[in-house]
């Protein structure tokens, strides 16, 4: 019974670490400068986890709340072999946000909000590199080292 | 984390590989983690390409090394077409890998290749560092065949009688036939045109987001060899890559190609050859019909000029095919004297595709390239990538562009230190470039590789 018990407790051990590591990984993104808003969506839609500045604009949270509309249909080109695409929100006549849904693991999504005048380049980068990391804790539902 | 470069241009390998070792210890001052190491051409063979290596063996025994041979070399001191470049990295985790003859029984290799690719990445991705690879794998070549060595002298002689016959070209089951025996001699002995042996690796590698940049090594005194180096070895037609990996750096790589689209003249393939040959466009001998297309057809005298100058081919305006993407993908076309087919750069996969669904999605034009389209190009793509953080660039130029910019290379080459400053870094002109952030183009283009110092804000 203890031994039972015992298991129990490593296995939600290593279950919240994982989720503490999930946490930690979006929120490495979420430091950049360029990056308005990370969030990591299920397959079915729910958050797991989001990011986002508490003073952010009007912009930015109807963004979101576009970002939630879409996301159903998103999900049917990543289940399909996309490994990312690209939106361009247009936000007013001269301005248009970039929009990054990438592929995570086998069940979920990452959104990244970027601003208008981001270094796509190196995002393009940053933001596959966690996805990848991502997709590894989610698949294997534990945390990586480093 | 440091990199230096060193260069040296002579016409001896050795003494060339000497100096440039020196010059870039100088600046590194610590042992080296890695070496990329490129050359010019020499003749002499793997022999020639080996001696040097001993040299840095010498020095560095277990220190992994990549590299190819080009068409020619050049960084912020010196350019030429002879001499060796290589860069040393200290504080990067580098490894390397070699493939041997690529180019026979690729599918095997190419899933070998990408096993150990993606077990790098996701051993590297859980050090939380990020992984870009360099890879170096056969670039051109042309059947010995197709080089007359008699000058054009016998001009009854044609070693391409059989290909130049008519049934080939009219009866469609056997210009099949030959299609696939000219693509079995090119996996086999090297003949033709052959990027489409690399070409499932990179798409493959594309598709799974795994960061690259890559050139074709080409020998432009044969152009039917190509030597690519690992750990202090020479091989000939093998592929070989590098992979640098490090937590506090972010490689990043842009594909340029400075053309601009000719819509008044489209362009329709009416059959296709395996390997690159294409004997039919708009309804003549392939070789005819594009002479037309490019006004020369009058002007026999700038053909012989190109014969000459050229290891006896006739490199012409790039071809561009514009995709469902509406990307631009530029191949090259050309002409050889003794060849009534017109041949195209473009990998198997790509042609085929453009000669069997053409009306349907594909549009091909040819394009325009001039020097200062290619300067104002080479203004844009290096200003978005380098900033202050830029800690060492690679930069894999096409030879055909090189010689579209002539005698203002020089002036071309101090635009790059003009933008790049004190950073160090290496221009390889090469004989075909690929990247993963702009998957198709292969030719005429440029692509740029930097790696910057992440400085999360």
């Amino acid at each position: 019974m203890i031994s039972q018990t015992r298991e129990i407790d490593d296995q939600a051990l290593i279950l919240t670490k994982a989720i503490s590591s999930i946490q930690i990984e979006a929120n490495h993104l979420f430091t950049f400068r360029d990056v308005k808003a990370t969030i990591l969506f299920r397959l079915d839609g729910r958050v797991i986890a989001s990011f986002y500045e508490t003073e952010t604009s009007n912009i930015i949270l109807s963004v979101i709340k576009w970002v939630k509309e879409i996301i159903s249909k998103t999900k049917e080109e990543l289940k399909r072999g996309a490994r990312s695409i690209k939106y361009n929100k247009q936000i007013n006549q001269n301005e248009a946000i970039p929009v990054y849904f990438y592929r995570t693991g086998n069940s979920g999504i990452l959104v990244t909000i970027l601003d208008s005048r981001a270094n796509t380049g190196l995002m393009e980068i940053e933001m596959s590199r966690t996805a990848k990391r991502l997709g590894i804790i989610i698949d294997r539902k534990r945390s990586i080292g480093g | 984390m440091k990199a230096s470069v060193g260069l040296s241009i002579n016409h001896n390998l050795q003494l060339a590989t000497e100096i440039a070792l020196n010059q870039a210890e100088k600046k590194l001052y610590t042992e080296p983690t890695g070496i990329l190491y490129f050359t010019g051409t020499h003749p002499g063979g793997k022999r020639v390409y080996n001696r040097s290596l001993k040299i840095i063996k010498e020095k560095y025994p277990n220190t992994p090394l990549a590299g190819c041979s080009g068409i020619g070399i050049a960084n912020n001191q010196d350019h030429g077409l002879k001499g060796a470049a290589i860069m040393l990295f200290s504080g990067i985790s580098v490894k390397t890998k070699l493939m041997k003859r690529f180019r026979i029984r690729t599918k095997g290799k190419t899933n070998k290749i990408l096993k150990i690719c993606t077990d790098i990445e996701t051993r590297e991705l859980q050090q939380n560092s990020s992984t870009s690879f360099i890879f170096f794998p056969p670039g051109l070549g042309f059947p010995k065949l197709m080089v007359n060595l008699l000058n054009h002298r016998l001009k009854g002689f044609n070693p391409f009688f059989v290909l130049n016959n008519r049934i080939w070209r009219d009866l469609p089951i056997l210009s099949r036939l030959s299609g696939k025996l000219v693509n079995f001699l090119m996996n086999l002995c090297g003949i033709g045109i052959s990027y489409s042996s690399a070409w499932p690796l990179f798409q493959e590698l594309y598709e799974r987001g795994i960061h690259y940049t890559g050139t074709f090594g080409v020998d432009p005194i044969s152009m039917n060899k190509s030597y690519q180096f690992h750990n202090h070895k020479a091989y000939k037609d093998s592929m070989t890559f590098i992979s640098l990996s490090s937590p506090e750096l972010r490689f990043m790589s842009k594909t340029d190609t400075g053309a601009t689209v000719d819509f008044q003249k489209p362009f329709t393939l009416e059959s296709y050859l395996d390997g690159g040959f294409i004997p039919r466009i708009s309804g003549q001998w392939g070789a005819e019909s594009l002479l037309k297309l490019y006004e020369m057809d009058k002007t026999p005298e700038i053909l012989e000029e190109c014969t000459q100058k050229y290891f006896y081919y006739h490199p012409f305006k790039p071809l561009c095919i514009l995709d469902d993407k509406k990307s631009q993908n530029l191949y090259g076309l050309s002409i050889n004297p003794n060849l009534n087919h017109a041949l195209i750069t473009a990998p198997n996969q790509v042609a085929k595709k453009l000669y069997v669904n053409h009306k349907e999605h594909i549009q091909s034009y040819i394009c325009n390239q001039s020097a200062i389209t290619i300067e104002n190009l080479l203004d844009d793509s290096l200003t978005s990538l380098v900033g202050n953080n830029t800690k060492f660039g690679l930069f894999f130029d096409c030879g055909n562009r090189a010689m579209i910019v002539g005698d203002r290379f020089q002036q071309y080459l101090q635009r790059y230190n003009q933008i790049l400053g004190e950073v160090p870094f290496l221009v390889i002109i090469s004989g075909g470039e690929v990247n993963s952030q702009s998957f198709p183009i292969v030719n005429f283009s440029l692509v740029s590789g930097v790696a910057q110092q992440l400085t999360p804000v």
